[in-house]
């Protein structure tokens, strides 16, 4: 029974991982298709490498912002629209909706949007604000990045939170209420720890993602200006398949690879001390 | 006994089965057996039409080649697709090839040599392509693409929209021995100063990407990217901090030339001049507007002129390289190569007269030989280097500095030497 999925993990997962590391011990050319074992000269260059520092810094930027915002907003949208009103389906509908589009039709829309004379700026315009240029003037480039894939992912950990919300026993807030709490402590004391494990999930998630954002950089800013939107995902693709040093690349994945599953690791470590029902 | 005799049965086995298999005639090739697909940078209906003209007239022919596709891809990423596809493992069997590129390409053996395909047709009239024209694609014994667009940069400009502006007209100053830099900026301060939304001069292909086109700019000046030996980094000299210095002025003093992220378009009628080729000037004459073109203009050090070279190459990762390389021979005869001349411009000398071009293209006989004929015979072809790929992304993103109103011109010049110095020694 489970021969199919063995399988699959085994050619579409273990196998890449495994080259990818093999990879990263070579000088691999992939448009000459030369490769010669050079044994750890591409992590001893990963240390020395200014530039792949200034990236590490900006994906760490980028994931800093991302998450608690993504996250944050997808609860407070989550709890608007756990409440009864009319039309609340709708809106469900309406911030979910950017999770069906393409990634690259989302980006571009956005790139035309954030235009030095795009409609951001026209409408800013005609309040006698002279906006920026969101895609060149620093630290807007980052910004709008970060605002790009927020709300493209929002929607997701939306629906999460809101599947988490409506399995909070509804005594668990009459009874609360007869003891005289009022709707903060409600929702610290009750709603928070009964959501948690969805939090856990949430955040897991949400990170892994930060750290893998690549189509949005590239179509929007394509790193720059400068490197000042340069992340790992996509200084991995420029050292890949622009500058052909695949082994270089090699390890820079492994990098990251290896810093994602640790920051993954230690979030399902620390669950216990506040994930509700985890011991 | 008896073993002797299986060994000589044996012996003469294997030498009639050599003998069979060497008189064997080469493997026939079935019919329809083959697609060839080519990537190229235009989407332009014409340019499409010609090709796949072209394809269906080879494939009256020949019977084995089932369809010959023609890919577009996006010009300002089109190395980066290409290359990619390359390195994925689904390269193309031909493919158009940007000069920059054309050393890089040739370092890591994609290109396959075509010269004996070339030689050993009929016709082909090798000796007739311009020696010049080739450098890029031609090492001993070999050929590695045909240059099928020589094509240097012009101004191409909205007569109208100057004109109502009250600046003076490019081709009077140019007859006058009066088109400069210097005044070609005045032009487009005029234009832009004459109605909101209006721009002097846009640049397309730039687009803030790709960077090596601005030698159509600063080689005016004097300067150069690096050395002839590509050894050593210039920018950080004076007379490309002139020329930068010039260009950002035009952007940010001026406001004539499009700011990144703004869009502009010339066909649309707003944009005063633009800097571009023949091979994107094909819609000009739909235009309600009038419209002129002169090379571009003197600098204070030079009257240079920039060519941008399209070589078309049969990849060596190709699945098909002998059926591409029949193609591609078929594809740039003279006869074929004929057909380009109303898009871009020959590098066949005979394909060169003024009067050939001006009865194909847009072009008329003055203009055919003013852009054209003495554009190819005084211009260079735009930057080259084996290292490009390093080279132009380091370079790309020290420049995003030069793109603010506040930059630091000599700054970030140095820095872009910093950055690449190391990459071409």
């Amino acid at each position: 029974m489970a021969a199919p999925v063995l399988l699959g993990f085994i050619f579409l997962v273990l196998y890449p991982v495994l080259s990818v590391i093999r990879d990263s011990f070579t000088s691999y050319n992939p448009l000459s298709g030369d490769a010669a074992y050079i044994g750890a000269d591409n992590y001893t260059r990963l240390v020395q490498d200014e530039t792949a520092i200034e990236v590490a810094k900006n994906t760490l930027i980028f994931a800093c912002i991302l998450v608690p915002v993504n996250m944050a907003l997808a609860l407070f949208l989550a709890v608007l629209l756990n409440m009864h009103f009319k039309g609340r389906t709708t809106f469900r509908a309406i911030f979910f909706s950017p999770v069906i589009v393409s990634t690259v039709a989302w980006t571009i829309v956005w790139k035309y949007i954030l235009q030095d004379d795009g409609p951001i700026n026209y409408f800013l315009g005609l309040a006698g604000v002279d906006g920026p240029n969101w895609l060149r003037d620093n630290p807007w480039p980052m910004m709008s990045v970060v605002m790009v894939q927020v709300f493209k992912n929002l929607g997701m950990n939306m629906i999460f939170f809101l599947a988490a919300l409506q399995g909070v026993p509804e005594e668990m807030y009459e009874s609360s209420e007869i003891d005289g709490a009022n709707r903060w402590q409600q929702f610290k004391k009750i709603t928070l720890p009964f959501i948690s494990p969805t939090i856990l999930l949430v955040a897991i998630l949400t990170i892994a993602g930060a750290f893998q954002v690549f189509a949005q950089v590239l179509l929007l800013t394509g790193g720059g200006p400068g490197l000042s939107t340069t992340v790992l995902s996509y200084y991995i693709f420029i050292n890949a398949f622009q500058i052909f040093d695949l082994g270089y690349a090699s390890a820079l994945a492994v990098c990251l690879f290896v810093f994602v599953m640790g920051l993954t690791v230690a979030q399902w470590q620390i669950r216990t001390r506040w994930v509700f029902r985890e011991v | 006994m008896k073993a002797k005799y299986l060994k000589m049965i044996a012996a003469g086995s294997a030498i009639a089965l050599v003998a069979f298999i060497g008189v064997q005639p080469a493997k026939a090739v079935a019919n329809g057996s083959i697609t060839l697909r080519m990537t190229m940078w235009s989407s332009n209906a014409g340019h499409l039409a010609l090709f796949k003209g072209i394809a269906d007239e080879y494939k009256k022919t020949h019977p084995e080649i089932a369809d010959i596709k023609f890919e577009s891809l996006d010009f300002a990423t089109y190395t980066q697709l290409l290359t990619t596809q390359i390195a994925g493992g689904k390269a193309p069997d031909l493919a158009w090839i940007l000069e920059k590129d054309a050393q890089q390409f040739r370092a890591n053996n994609l290109l396959l040599n075509v010269q004996p395909q070339m030689e050993s047709t009929p016709g082909y009239k090798l000796d007739e392509i311009a020696a010049g024209s080739l450098g890029l694609w031609r090492a001993p014994r070999s050929v590695y693409a045909y240059p099928f667009s020589t094509s240097p940069f012009a101004i191409f400009y909205n007569a109208d929209l100057i004109k109502a502006s009250g600046a003076e007209d490019p081709e009077a100053l140019r007859a006058k021995g009066e088109w400069t830099w210097a005044n070609a900026a005045k032009v487009a301060k005029a234009v832009t100063d004459y109605q909101k939304g209006n721009y002097g001069l846009n640049f397309p292909t730039f687009n803030y990407t790709t960077w090596n086109g601005l030698a159509a700019i600063w080689r005016g000046f004097g300067a150069e990217a690096w050395n002839k030996t590509g050894t050593t980094c210039t920018f950080d000299s004076k007379q490309m901090n002139n020329a930068m210095t010039f260009f950002h002025s035009m952007i940010y003093k001026d406001k004539s030339f499009p700011a990144p992220g703004v869009s502009s378009d010339f066909f649309a009628g707003n944009v005063g001049m633009s800097l571009i080729q023949l091979s994107r000037a094909a819609s000009l004459p739909t235009m309600k507007w009038k419209w002129g073109v002169v090379p571009l203009p003197k600098g204070p050090v030079a009257d240079a002129q920039a060519i941008g070279q399209a070589g078309m190459a049969v990849l060596t990762k190709s699945k098909n390289r002998k059926a591409a390389a029949d193609f591609l021979v078929f594809a740039t005869n003279p006869e074929n190569a004929a057909k380009y001349v109303a898009f871009f411009p020959s590098s066949r000398t005979p394909l060169m007269d003024p009067k050939v071009i001006a009865k194909a293209s847009i072009l008329n006989e003055a203009q055919a030989k003013l852009i054209v004929a003495d554009g190819i015979s005084k211009g260079q072809i735009l930057t080259s280097h084996p290292k490009i790929s390093s080279i132009e992304l380091s370079v790309k993103s020290t420049l995003d500095g030069l793109w603010k109103a506040d930059a630091n011109i000599a700054q970030t010049l140095n820095d872009v030497c910093t950055k690449i110095q190391p990459i071409l020694r």
